[in-house]
């Protein structure tokens, strides 16, 4: 996907096939470390400020397996 | 567009955007990697509790009633700002103020859907599934 001037290649994300149907929430943008899960997104963001973060950035995944490309 | 399958994991393009979704007074936001791009929603829509940590409170919005395609239900509207982030994370392409959002009580977690007035209708939208390219310009 490219936005007006912006071009990129796509991103790939992955995450263990256990979080199907929750939100997954990441530290910051650029971390890769998983740091909360929950069906709730609010308990995730909170989770993950618990855990140190933030700005958590969080995900819905439906469907593990899927790979998202943007 | 059919699934495709890259090293054994099947692989589907979809319109997504990384956005923040600031709070009411705008000194919180969540960060949401991939909020879907619905060209069919009227509205952007999104569950009640991923708003409730940077500040909204759910009854404080307007009720209306939420007419999706697979569902209906009570919703209420909120006045959000949103940063769309850039694909590299490391700036804000576009910040959009005030942009009505349905928010939904729901038990079901589901993803934040980025749908037509006060967002889509900003921009020139097109997406290429063929090639997999969605852009996003700027009129």
């Amino acid at each position: 996907m490219k936005n007006a001037l912006h071009k990129q290649k796509a991103q790939v994300i992955r995450v263990p096939k256990e979080y199907a149907g929750e939100y997954v929430a990441w530290s910051s943008w650029h971390s890769r470390k998983i740091v909360a899960h929950s069906k709730d997104p609010s308990e995730a963001y909170e989770n993950a400020r618990r855990s140190g973060a933030k700005q958590p950035v969080l995900m819905f995944i439906r469907d593990p397996n899927m790979v998202y490309l943007y | 567009m059919g699934a495709e399958f890259i090293g054994g994991t099947r692989v589907v393009a979809q319109p997504v955007l990384p956005i923040i979704v600031w709070g009411p007074d705008g000194s919180k936001g969540v960060g949401v990697r991939a909020a879907l791009v619905d060209t069919g929603a009227d509205y952007c829509t999104c569950p009640s509790r991923l708003t409730k940590p940077v500040g909204y409170r759910l009854r404080s919005g307007t009720p209306v009633e939420f007419h999706g395609a697979a569902a209906t239900g009570k919703a209420w509207k909120h006045s959000v700002d949103i940063s769309i982030m850039t694909h590299d994370y490391r700036g804000t392409f576009h910040r959009l103020s005030d942009v009505p959002f349905h928010v939904v009580q729901k038990r079901n977690p589901f993803p934040v859907l980025l749908g037509r007035e006060g967002f889509l209708d900003q921009f020139v939208i097109h997406i290429d599934f063929e090639n997999k390219l969605f852009t996003l310009e700027l009129p």
